[in-house]
């Protein structure tokens, strides 16, 4: 790899949730990191983009945590007034010229949007790859006996499908009691993961292969979402 | 029996006697008005559900698909030839295209199963991952943002139909629980107003099949 910082964006629609992977990740070596805030697509574009400065400005002061307002200053914390897939955000995060994307903002992205970043966008998937994709993996892990992870991975437009896998590692959630408790606990693991990852992309490490051949799997009936609560309760005793 | 497989037998157990249930309940409101569902049996249990064999071959029926399905749901045997199996890749091309067309789908879906036991053979595979897809993306998010009655209720009972076919003859658990994630999401007060409305019953026998398949077969399922 290269002596050059990567050039690395969070994409998020809060800047809370960014700024807490921000946190974990902003004095890593050779990373220059900001903050791409856009509108939710359940909020019309300009109430968004108002809302994001206000919680800005609201969050920095309540908290007396001033780094919203400097990363705004700085250009670093940037605010898109359309979603990231609008013709307009892609032609500004082509400007940006970043390497890597870190989602967390709630969409799937489209071809041109990912194509924005030199080398794609990141996701923490809480399932291992490739056998686990799609959703309620964590508990399909659990049902079948498996062990439950989480896979750091450049996306494509398909579900959990993008070809090159950074990080994979089994996760243990054996003390957690709930499946809220322990999907919590792998939610709230995304900003280790993402530093993980940029650390192996840092470091040279290969990539994996998501080869394809795991299966989709879909959200689970209440029936084995009951059982794999009670293969927690009685794991976590 | 592990501890898993015992926690995940014991809760099909008590779906499968909850699925007798209410396969009653409907049968009673449902078949009343249908000649050939009157055949239907009052009950079914663990010993009276139709048991059959998986085919490892493409079998022919003479009859249709709607009342090979009743048939296949009252246990009667159908009487059947074998053949070569019909192009899969091609079905599924024209499958896919019917994305917005559910009537279309229907269509489609009862003229190649006109013997709904050949959904179980290794050559439909990629036919069924289709279906499960089409069931819980599109048909549960219709379901959840809107109600069932947005759904085309024969497209709807006639892939469940399948899926509960196919569920019982493979080991792949994510086909019983699209089947469990339906019977949940189906009102309990829901009656399909069509004319192949009994095909909710046919379902429910097909289910508890498949229930019983997985609970014998537990520890090869999960």
């Amino acid at each position: 790899m290269s002596n050059r910082n990567l050039r690395v964006a969070i994409l998020a629609h809060s800047f809370s949730s960014a700024y807490r992977i921000f946190r974990e990740i902003k004095n890593g070596d050779n990373v220059d990191l900001s903050i791409i805030l856009s509108p939710s697509p359940h909020r019309s574009a300009v109430p968004g983009f108002s809302l994001n400065l206000f919680r800005v400005f609201v969050g920095s002061v309540l908290t007396l945590n001033l780094e919203g307002l400097r990363m705004l200053a700085s250009g670093k914390l940037i605010l898109l007034s359309k979603q990231f897939d609008h013709d307009t955000s892609i032609a500004r995060l082509k400007e940006l010229r970043f390497d890597i994307g870190l989602h967390k903002a709630g969409i799937i992205y489209r071809a041109r949007t990912i194509a924005a970043f030199r080398l794609g966008i990141l996701n923490p998937h809480i399932g291992l790859l490739p056998e686990y994709r799609g959703r309620s993996v964590m508990e399909w892990s659990l049902l079948k006996g498996d062990p439950v992870g989480i896979t750091v991975f450049f996306i494509d437009e398909g579900i959990d499908t993008g070809e090159r896998i950074v990080v994979s590692e089994p996760v243990d959630v054996s003390s957690y009691g709930s499946v809220a408790e322990a999907k919590g606990y792998l939610f709230n693991l995304d900003a280790v993961f993402f530093r993980k990852a940029l650390e192996a992309i840092n470091s040279g490490s290969p990539f994996l292969l998501n080869n394809g051949m795991g299966r989709r799997y879909y959200v689970m009936s209440n029936l084995f979402t009951g059982v794999v609560e009670e293969l927690l309760r009685k794991k976590a005793g | 029996m592990g501890t898993r497989h015992e926690v995940i037998a014991n809760a099909l157990q008590v779906r499968h006697t909850e699925v007798c249930a209410r396969f009653t309940n409907y049968r009673l409101e449902l078949v009343n008005n249908e000649s050939s569902s009157s055949q239907f049996p009052e009950t079914i249990n663990q010993t009276s559900t139709p048991h059959w064999n998986k085919p490892e071959v493409w079998l022919e029926s003479e009859i249709d698909c709607l009342a090979a399905l009743a048939m296949l749901a009252r246990g009667d045997r159908l009487l059947e030839t074998t053949s070569n199996n019909p192009d899969s890749n091609q079905f599924l091309l024209e499958l896919q295209k019917t994305a917005r067309d559910p009537e279309e789908r229907f269509r489609l879906l009862s003229t190649r199963y006109r013997h709904p036991l050949n959904i179980g053979l290794s050559s439909e595979e990629a036919i069924c991952e289709h279906l499960l897809e089409r069931l819980m993306v599109a048909d549960r998010a219709c379901a959840q943002q809107h109600s069932i009655e947005a759904l085309y209720e024969p497209d709807l009972l006639l892939k469940l139909n399948l899926l509960a076919i196919k569920s019982a003859s493979c080991n792949d658990l994510r086909y019983l629980d699209s089947l469990n994630y339906f019977y949940e999401l189906i009102p309990m007060g829901w009656r399909p107003k069509s004319e192949t409305a009994w095909l909710l019953i046919t379902y429910l026998v097909f289910y508890a099949r498949a229930l019983e398949v997985c609970s014998c077969q537990i520890e090869t399922c999960a």
